[in-house]
């Protein structure tokens, strides 16, 4: 019993400890940037909008433009990286655990270019330009298209050997990438289109402002929210099919409702913040070393640390020097084409097909 | 205490890509019954046991429950009336024995239900039915192939459903195992349960089972007792076996003695010799 309750508080508190973590790197990005504004204005900025301008001057005196650039610049920023973030992560540890293998990613499956390709079209289109929704959705339909036709070109017989998964992934993320650079070389004919799909593709996430936030937070919320209600299926499933349906798991139909779900939350990241790799790869794997595969406490988890992560790596993105900023997918690769390497190698034995 | 169950198979045919698996077959099972389903290597004993388990459809002719198309059950109605142990009981994530265990329970609670004082105490029963109880909080990726197996079977039997189907559920365990197995398995069909086990070792399917279903060559090619179906003539023509057989005694079931493997030629003879 004392063993159970031990365990007990020890996930607890791994959660806790990843929601002060999260918390701390949002404080500090938000003290960090080129204009003078440290971390105490940044505290009496928070302050001031938490409880009022009256208490301006309790740490420091603020002046109205420093109180705008937390406001509006950097605040929207943090918020927007770090549900991205959370995002990119949960949909990571929903794929890894539907296909039961750690392997599986957004970026990795496709998904991440498809959304990029459903983006670009709806870019040269017109569409983006004309109603705010047509992009978020046409990255949803692109990474949710990518998904099952991965998904259904990787499955023979109800199984989904990993090798062709991940080749099916590649494959179809090539098309994608290359389907983009035909709309991009075709919209170069018109300067403002091409310049608008440049800039969207880089990715990253300047400029993100409140309106990026409504449009993340509440499908990230939603996304969520229906990953909950599958939770006791997925720790299932991750024990085998016949096992699942052996013990009244419909496979197929959590299957599908779980893609489509993790089609969202990638389409809408990607609509936010463009291709950003890896975090779908290395969070929910380091999160289920850490804290166990109970989706209960991984899918939190992983909501936490893929924001901190993502956080983090804008800060380092965008720095605090004079030096030319670093694209934020850069850091991300950076971090996560090593790490994925590691994984291939620790996975030979099951990458024999 | 069981809820009475009837599993009936009409003319059921199945088929993998259009080539024929199970072709006709045909038999009636009910609640109280341990049934040991025999037959060579490659006679479809797994898909037939999936078949039962609602988990493929079949193709044509009928499987019904207590009078009811299988098929018209959803997974989980299905799942509280009959549950399967695969031949592979690999699990490769960190889940603790009793979680494992404890998704047994998944059929009978609610979406964002907890498992109750009940189930777990169903839980810890059905473990320690299957001597795993004390591996409770290991690491199932950590377990050794015949401890996971038992673990997967406490899981079966923390699921309390009328039926229970055993894909080689002994086939990793030590022999005294087997033994404990097999006798847990007659003991919960003596509560009223059906239970259907694909068993290799004939001598421990004719001392355990009421009941021989013989599979092979796409169809059910015998059904009754050890004694009606361990024949010598179904042995060497099924399994290209030359056994013999010692009848039933006052101290044991019937036994068999296998003595040789039965070559080509002779039973490509004895076919012939039947089909004349």
């Amino acid at each position: 019993m004392k063993t159970i309750l031990r365990l007990f508080a020890s996930w607890r508190a791994l959660l806790l400890l990843a929601a002060v973590l999260l918390l701390t790197v949002m404080l500090v990005a938000l003290g960090s940037g080129p204009s003078q504004t440290g971390f105490a204005e940044t505290l009496q900025g928070v302050i001031n909008r938490l409880v009022g301008e009256r208490m301006n001057g309790l740490i420091r005196e603020i002046a109205p433009w420093q109180q705008t650039i937390i406001d509006q610049v950097r605040l929207p920023r943090i918020i927007t990286a770090a549900f991205v973030g959370a995002a990119l992560a949960v949909s990571g540890a929903v794929l890894q655990g539907i296909f039961r293998n750690p392997l599986a990613s957004p970026s990795i499956l496709g998904v991440s270019s498809g959304a990029s390709l459903g983006a670009v079209l709806a870019i040269f289109f017109g569409f983006a330009a004309n109603l705010t929704w047509a992009l978020p959705l046409f990255a949803f339909v692109g990474a949710g298209l990518t998904l099952v036709l991965v998904y259904r070109v990787a499955t023979w017989r109800g199984h989904t050997p990993v090798g062709t998964l991940l080749l099916a992934g590649v494959a179809v993320g090539a098309f994608n990438v290359s389907m983009s650079s035909l709309i991009l070389a075709l919209a170069l004919e018109n300067w403002e289109v091409g310049k608008s799909i440049v800039y969207w593709t880089m990715g990253g996430l300047d400029g993100r402002n409140w309106h990026h936030v409504l449009l993340i937070a509440p499908v990230f919320m939603l996304g969520y929210v229906l990953v909950l209600t599958r939770q006791r299926e997925m720790d299932i499933m991750l024990t085998g099919e016949v096992h699942a349906s052996a013990v009244g798991v419909d496979v197929a139909k959590v299957r599908l409702q779980l893609l489509i779900v993790t089609a969202l939350l990638t389409g809408c990241a990607v609509a936010v913040a463009g291709g950003i790799g890896f975090i779908g790869l290395v969070i929910p794997h380091v999160a289920r070393l850490l804290i166990g595969p109970q989706h209960r406490r991984l899918l939190p988890f992983c909501a936490l640390l893929g924001a901190t992560l993502l956080v983090l790596a804008d800060l380092l993105a965008r720095g605090n020097t004079n030096y030319t900023t670093i694209p934020l997918g850069v850091i991300t690769a950076t971090l996560g084409a090593p790490f994925f390497l590691f994984l291939l190698l620790r996975q030979r034995k099951l990458m024999q097909v | 205490m069981t809820r009475p169950c009837t599993l009936t198979l009409n003319q059921a045919s199945f088929s993998y890509d259009n080539v024929p698996v199970l072709q006709q077959c045909s038999a009636e099972l009910n609640g109280g019954q341990l049934v040991g389903l025999i037959g060579p290597n490659g006679a479809g004993k797994s898909t037939l046991l999936r078949l039962l388990a609602g988990m493929s459809k079949v193709e044509q002719g009928h499987l019904e429950l207590n009078g009811t198309p299988l098929h018209k059950l959803s997974t989980m109605e299905r799942a509280r009336q009959i549950t399967l142990v695969p031949q592979d009981c690999q699990i490769n994530f960190a889940f603790s024995a009793r979680e494992v265990v404890a998704m047994g329970r998944n059929p009978w609670l609610g979406r964002f239900q907890p498992p109750g004082l009940d189930d777990l105490a169903l839980i810890d029963q059905a473990m320690s039915r299957t001597d795993v109880l004390h591996l409770a909080d290991r690491p199932v990726n950590t377990l050794s192939g015949g401890e996971r197996q038992r673990v997967v079977i406490a899981r079966a039997i923390a699921q309390q459903t009328p039926i229970i189907l055993l894909d080689e559920a002994t086939a990793n365990l030590d022999i005294a195992h087997q033994l404990t197995l097999l006798g847990l398995a007659r003991s919960l069909s003596e509560q009223g349960q059906l239970v259907i086990a694909a068993i290799h070792d004939l001598n421990m399917a004719a001392r355990f089972c009421d009941r021989l279903l013989l599979l092979a060559e796409q169809t059910l090619q015998a059904d009754g007792t050890a004694e009606m179906v361990l024949t010598c003539d179904n042995l060497s023509r099924y399994f290209q076996l030359d056994a013999e057989i010692i009848p039933a005694s006052n101290e044991r079931a019937l036994t068999l003695y296998p003595r040789a493997p039965v070559s080509a030629l002779t039973n490509n003879a004895t076919t012939q010799s039947v089909a004349q």
